[in-house]
């Protein structure tokens, strides 16, 4: 890779070659341009805000349909805190989370759709279009970050999954929407993998022996750029994500390819320690849930990607939880909307112990995992959350969260409860500024937030 | 838009396209903010009805409040009424009816709401000649996962339904469809997709002596395997076997009485009355090889020294004259005494297989195989009337292995023969005395196409060096092998490497000669893939990138080609339904071709086929009879399946039954795989035979009768005598009271409208209402909560009491009124579609409805007779769907008068072909907006 590199820099100035330096650039946000004698040795820096520590990454785990409000509180004690049943799994782990309480996407809880107006928001803050012709959200934080601090890395973000897009209609609104918390601009969703195969895949890949697919993106995009004239403004923006598709694998195989570090920190695993996943769709849903967590990890560990969001399902999901012992019913109709049955909300606790329970295995993962002077967990910021509180009633005026990780970044164990705080201090987005800031991304404003979440 | 662009614009600082590009997009913003500023409200209207709505509805229905997701603010913005004509509707009935404003409102006086009526009624004209058969923004369509699936089995013919899971996933939207541009993305890793899954197509190209072609099995191993197959077709379809040896069973060998019969025929072809026939015209009569009967007269006319060859000659000979000049008659006279002859063949053949070493050896051989040839009797008999025509491409354990090699059983040579060599062709009586030209050359292309998909001139030259003890242990490479090297070779082994050397220079020789006409067929790939003719400048780009892959990157012709099918699968050329921007400020004609590729994606969810783009090409689309014609063709395709699949599918919501999750199979023994599979089919032939059979729409709800299988008739207690198949689907006629019978009958519908456990009466009154009727209820409010749970926690209570829950809820009733009563008629109906009488906890099935206006809905029947009683509503919602499927967008004001069309031909129970016709003949699916199109306004 090292000879391919410098001999490319050799030839004329092209396309291609620009794009190479680029993904440099990218490298060292802090250069105005590409020192000369990076081309003399090939040396490719890896950039870090401390070259000497691990870099920090962002995560979200997501669970759709709320939770029963009895099930889910936190209060304080002297030395910890006491934690309602539907964060059983959590015990263990105490220590390491923030429980978050109170705050909530105002176009959210505005939005007509009971469902789909609450979702594809959440992490944006964005209005949903209810025009059945136009699909339009808002770009969300992850992506924000995926297009910052993630270009360091061979991959942007992960977005994963556990259950496919519905092919149908709700309140005359796509599923699409139903089916993607990530939106990588405000009229697209973020490739969302549900397939572990796939993503082992994408992490494994090297960028070797990809000459030849390089050369049919050239002819691609030759095509598709002597099209853009003839073509109206709307199909011309649909060209454009062919074009900017294009650009995105141009880009991932130059980051592969370019993984030489010279200085500092290096990421704790260089090959996948686990074996490939089986091609297709896991059977059953615990295995299903973990083998991606596991993804996760090790994408983290192997540093391909410091960004990724996965949802345990997709919101109106009708997820069969009957592997669960006494769980019967489908998620959303059965359960979630269970008439304060007992026997029901009793399985409703228990579908939301599970979905705990995945968050508390990847605390558990990333713990046991040793980066440096502290943990893979010290150098994650984890959020685990639902965009409903009251998943039977909709209720959208604050959603279930939990922050854990992020070291002596993030002071954990504490309850912030921002319940009787003034509107401007609730919103869902200055978490997101915070948590971006964290991330070494710091904006001014961020959704409908101008500031940082207070306290944390 | 703009955020996105502009971050696009900094890295790319230096880019002058993207610069260009965002030129461009400024001065598109202009032009769409003129476009709409150009058409305002009529003045009365926009005052009046401004000012009445502001009055009277703006309280819960402005942009902020949007109560019941109705937002008269947007709708009043100028082009508000074209853009949302189907809520405007909405208004004028609650304004109609009184509904609204609600009682505890401020009152309208009745003159008022007269008159606000009558001005949108005048809104609604002006605004909808303005647009009529205005085509509408049509945002660019990417195919559909199933649509390049299907497209790639046309191009290829190759089921290539594996890349389901590795094409992007497909979302809905518009009118409930995936062919809608607007939720087509490419996404960021998108292309990756696309280009694996090209890679994966062109892995299944044969590249080889012949045509470029492809096969099931990708690789070397397809090539392989593709090049056996086309080897043995051939063989089975002209050759011939006795059948000696076990397991091989005798076929081909009717060829040898009607030979004979055609050599009596031509040898008294005067007595025949045919004296001007020639041998070929009377083996063509009899249907066989003219150059078998050839050689068969050959055989049995003249005489012989071998006693066996004698004796057959012989008994032709004594043949009887023909007694008449009818043919056929004589034919069949004479058949008999030539099977006889036939059966002395066999004789001999047996006799001099027992005689021989090893028994199938010799009954097997045709005489130019053999060394020995011409030295005995049996041999020569063999060249005259051999027992089999060819040998197998890979001789079994039990054939002999060619020369030179040892074909003792068990050794070293023999086992490394046929795990290393594997193949030997020995079919020259096949060649020499049955196939015709055409045929020899196929045979030889797929020849050299085996010997070219593995190493076997190496394996070869390795067993023969091993055979002779020659290189010693440094066997050279085959490719550097040249025939001054082994000049020096030992003479036994000389000629055996020098004719494998020449052998090798043929097959490389064969493939070479193939390589123009692959780029040449690469381009009409192309062609059909990108569904037009290609640019000069295209052609010479795909040439030059073909040149470019060889010259440059080093790759093989094989790779080469693979690259550039590739790079013809990821242009958008081929991933868009691209229609070019005419400049114009007017509605435009379409090209031919891109006319042609609307018919095929409406139809065929697919590219045009050879007659279709054909058709297009000699302009016989662009009248109303060429049309029509190709209409009529394209319908009784077998491919329209796909319509009924895709447009049925989606709009009723079984698409992908076949991976549906809903149902709790712990719960339910009989849902398993099988049944799953079943139900799926049965809607799938449902509509596939209605639009086959052409039968009128309203037979989806009408219909008396139900496609079956085993599993079906079983599972609908639908009485079959004698359905025992699971793969034949049994069409039945019902008698009334039979609970089945089109759409509403399906066990799909029954599945996907309930929950896991159980049935649900609201998401089956909801669905019908939705899909069926086209007048859904709207949202329900947010934080409804859930205040039943329809027969769970039924302690004792029977599902009507809970369900009048709603009733107590002001929120609630208006909808549920609608709902719960159509939701109830299907309660006979379980989870999984079977019939039941009462609920698992032993209560009676509930399944009436009372409708608010006292109508009745009693079960099954009653709701067929009230949806014929309402048969308006559904054609209005076969009309919309039918308009967002052909036109990949919502239905739009300027669809009005389509609409009108279609609604007197359903009116008229024409059939489906009919609506087809009119909506593929509208200016809608003719036509396009122009570059610079705008809506003018006449004022």
């Amino acid at each position: 890779m090292k000879n391919h590199f410098i001999r490319n820099c050799v030839q004329p100035f092209s396309r291609r070659r620009f794009i190479r330096g680029m993904g440099v650039c990218m490298a060292l946000p802090w250069l105005e341009s590409l020192p000369a004698h990076s081309e003399e040795t090939g040396k490719v820096f890896h950039a870090h805000g401390d070259e000497l520590s691990a870099p920090m990454r962002f995560a979200c785990m997501y669970f759709s349909n709320g939770v029963e409000p009895a099930h889910w509180w936190a209060k304080a004690t002297n030395d910890s805190m006491n934690i309602g049943p539907g964060l059983e799994p959590m015990r263990p782990h105490l220590k390491d989370f923030v429980f978050l309480k109170g705050l909530y996407n105002q176009k959210a809880v505005d939005h007509p759709s009971a469902h789909l107006g609450r979702i594809p928001n959440l992490l944006s803050g964005a209005w949903v279009s209810n025009d059945q012709n136009v699909i339009r959200v808002g770009e969300t934080m992850d992506q924000v970050l995926a297009k910052s601090v993630g270009q360091t890395s061979p991959i942007p973000s992960l977005v994963l999954g556990i259950e496919p897009t519905e092919m149908r209609l709700e309140d005359g609104l796509s599923m699409l929407y139903g089916s993607n918390i990530s939106w990588s601009s405000d009229t697209k969703p973020a490739m969302k993998e549900i397939y572990p195969a796939r993503v082992f895949d994408a992490l494994t890949r090297d960028g070797s022996g990809r000459r030849t697919d390089r050369s049919v993106l050239d002819e691609a995009m030759s095509d598709a750029k002597s099209l853009r004239n003839s073509l109206n403004v709307t199909d011309r923006s649909k060209l454009d994500e062919y074009l900017e598709s294009i650009r995105d694998i141009e880009k991932r195989i130059e980051r592969a390819g370019a993984e030489e570090t010279v200085v500092g920190w290096s990421p704790s695993l260089d090959k996948p320690d686990m074996p490939r996943p089986k091609d297709g769709l896991p059977q059953e849903i615990p295995r299903h849930m973990r083998l991606m967590t596991d993804l996760m990890v090790m994408a983290f560990q192997m540093d391909q990607t410091r960004i990724a969001t996965y949802m345990l399902n997709n919101d109106l999901s009708q997820m069969n939880f009957g592997f669960l012992k006494g769980v019967q019913g489908s998620l959303h109709l059965d359960l979630t909307h269970n008439g304060r049955d007992p026997e029901l909300e009793a399985m409703y606790l228990r579908t939301n112990q599970f979905h705990t329970a995945q968050f508390a295995y990847l605390l558990e993962r990333m713990k046991s995992i040793q980066e440096g002077e502290g943990t893979l967990l010290d150098h994650s910021l984890l959020l685990f959350c639902s965009n409903l509180f009251d998943g039977d009633k909709h209720q959208a005026d604050e959603m279930p969260m939990l922050l854990a990780g992020g070291g002596s970044n993030l002071k954990t164990g504490r309850i912030l409860d921002f319940s009787n705080e003034p509107k401007e201090e609730r919103r869902a987005c200055n978490l997101y500024l915070s948590l971006m800031s964290k991330m070494g991304h710091p904006l001014s404003q961020f959704g409908d937030a101008d500031r940082p979440l207070k306290w944390l | 838009m703009f955020s996105s662009m502009s971050r696009i614009k900094l890295p790319y600082k230096i880019s002058t396209s993207v610069q260009k590009g965002i030129w461009i997009f400024v001065g598109m913003f202009f032009f769409i903010s003129q476009l709409f500023a150009k058409e305002p409200l009529a003045e009365s209207f926009e005052s009046r009805v401004g000012g009445f709505i502001q009055d009277y509805c703006l309280e819960c229905h402005s942009s902020q409040k949007n109560k019941g997701d109705l937002d008269l603010e947007a709708m009043l913005t100028p082009g508000g009424y074209a853009r949302h004509f189907k809520e405007w509707g909405w208004v004028r009935e609650q304004l109609e009816s009184r509904e609204m404003p609600p009682k505890k409102a401020k009152q309208p006086g009745a003159d008022l709401v007269k008159e606000v009526l009558g001005l949108i009624e005048v809104e609604a004209k002006r605004s909808s000649s303005l647009h009529a058969g205005d085509p509408g923004p049509v945002v660019v369509r990417r195919l559909t996962s199933a649509e390049y699936i299907y497209a790639i089995k046309d191009l290829t013919g190759l089921d290539m339904d594996s890349l389901r899971s590795v094409l992007p996933e497909d979302a809905v939207g518009g009118e409930g469809f995936a062919n809608i541009g607007e939720v087509q993305f490419l996404q960021d890793a998108s292309l990756e997709r696309y280009l694996e899954s090209a890679r994966k197509i062109a892995s299944h190209a044969i590249i080889g002596a012949g045509d470029l072609a492809f096969f099931q099995d990708p690789g070397d191993t397809g090539f392989e395997l593709s090049a056996i197959r086309r080897i043995q077709s051939i063989y089975r379809e002209h050759g011939f076997r006795s059948g000696a040896g076990e397991g091989a069973k005798p076929y081909g060998l009717e060829m040898f009485p009607k030979a004979f019969l055609v050599v009596w025929m031509h040898h008294y072809r005067q007595e025949l009355d045919l004296p001007d026939w020639s041998m070929v015209q009377f083996a063509k009569y009899v249907g066989i090889s003219p150059k078998f009967a050839a050689h068969m007269e050959n055989s049995l006319t003249q005489k012989h020294e071998y006693p066996s060859l004698q004796e057959i000659h012989e008994f032709w000979v004594k043949a009887p004259r023909p007694e008449s000049t009818d043919l056929t008659a004589e034919a069949d006279r004479l058949t008999p005494y030539f099977e006889r002859l036939f059966k002395l063949v066999q004789r001999w053949q047996k006799s001099f297989a027992k005689q021989a070493r090893h028994r199938e050896e010799s009954a097997l051989l045709d005489a130019q195989s053999s060394g020995d040839e011409g030295k005995t009797e049996a041999f020569v008999f063999a060249k005259f009337f051999p027992s089999v025509s060819h040998r197998e491409p890979a001789p079994s354990d039990r054939d002999p292995i060619p020369q030179p090699y040892d074909n003792s059983y068990n050794n070293a040579e023999r086992n490394a023969w046929h795990y290393q060599v594997k193949y030997h062709r020995d079919d020259s009586f096949l060649v020499n005395h049955i196939l015709p030209n055409q045929t020899i050359l196929e045979l030889k292309v797929a020849w050299n196409d085996l010997f070219a998909s593995f190493d076997y001139h190496q394996a070869n030259l390795n067993l023969l060096a091993k055979h002779f003890d020659v290189f010693q242990k440094d066997v050279p490479g085959v490719d550097t092998l040249d025939k001054r090297d082994v000049q020096d070779l030992p003479s036994d082994a000389l000629p055996w490497i020098e004719s494998l050397i020449q052998h090798r220079e043929g097959v490389i020789e064969a493939m070479a000669q193939s390589v123009p006409d692959h780029i040449e067929q690469c381009i009409d790939f192309a062609g059909k893939a990108w569904r037009r003719p290609l640019s000069l400048q295209e052609i010479r780009d795909l040439r030059s990138y073909y040149r470019q892959s060889r010259e440059e990157e080093f790759l093989t012709h094989q790779d080469a080609v693979r690259l550039v099918l590739t790079r013809i699968l990821v242009s958008p050329h081929f991933l868009f339904r691209l229609e070019s921007l005419e400049k114009s400020e007017s509605i435009v004609d379409l090209s031919p071709h891109e006319k042609a590729a609307r018919l095929s994606f409406f139809l065929w969810a697919s590219i045009p086929d050879d007659d279709l783009y054909n058709a297009a090409r000699k302009g016989e689309l662009e009248t109303i009879d060429g049309l029509k014609s190709n209409l009529n063709r394209m319908l009784k395709d077998s491919r329209n399946s796909r319509f009924a699949t895709e447009f049925f599918g989606q709009w009723f919501g079984f698409y992908r039954f076949d991976r549906f999750q809903g149902v709790d199979e712990t719960q339910f023994d009989e849902w398993t795989p099988e049944l799953r599979r079943s139900l799926y089919e049965e809607a799938k032939i449902f509509f596939a035979k209605l639009v086959e059979e052409d039968r009128a729409i309203d037979e989806v709800l009408l219909a008396d009768h139900v496609y079956v299988n085993a599993t079906l008739a079983r599972h609908y207690g639908v009485p079959v005598a004698g359905i025992t198949n699971e793969d034949v689907f049994q069409k039945v006629n019902l008698d009334t009271g039979n609970q089945r019978g089109g759409l509403l009958g399906m066990g799909a519908v029954h599945a996907i409208t309930s929950a896991p456990l159980r049935t649900s009466i609201v998401k089956r009154g909801d669905w019908i209402l939705r899909r069926i009727l086209g007048t859904p209820v709207p949202p329900p409010p947010a934080d409804a909560g859930s205040i039943s749970t329809e027969g769970q926690a039924a302690q004792g209570k029977s599902i009507r009491e809970l369900l009048q829950a709603h009733q107590a809820y002001a929120s609630c009733v208006n909808c549920h009124a609608r709902m719960d009563p159509l939701g109830f008629a299907l309660e006979a109906f379980d989870v999984t579609g079977k019939n039941r009488e009462v609920y698992r906890n032993g209560l009676p099935v509930e399944s009436v409805g009372h409708l608010r206006d006292g109508t009745k809905v009693q079960g099954f029947d009653g709701l067929r007779t009230y949806l014929k009683n309402n048969i308006q509503l559904f054609h209005r919602t076969f009309c919309t769907k039918l308009i967002g499927y052909a036109f990949g967008r919502r239905e739009l004001l300027s669809d009005h008068a389509l609409v009108d069309k279609l609604m007197v031909s359903l009116a008229n129970k024409e059939p489906i072909s009919r609506q087809i016709e009119i909506v593929v003949s509208s200016p809608q699916f003719c036509r396009k907006r122009g570059s610079m199109f705008t809506i003018t306004d006449p004022d």
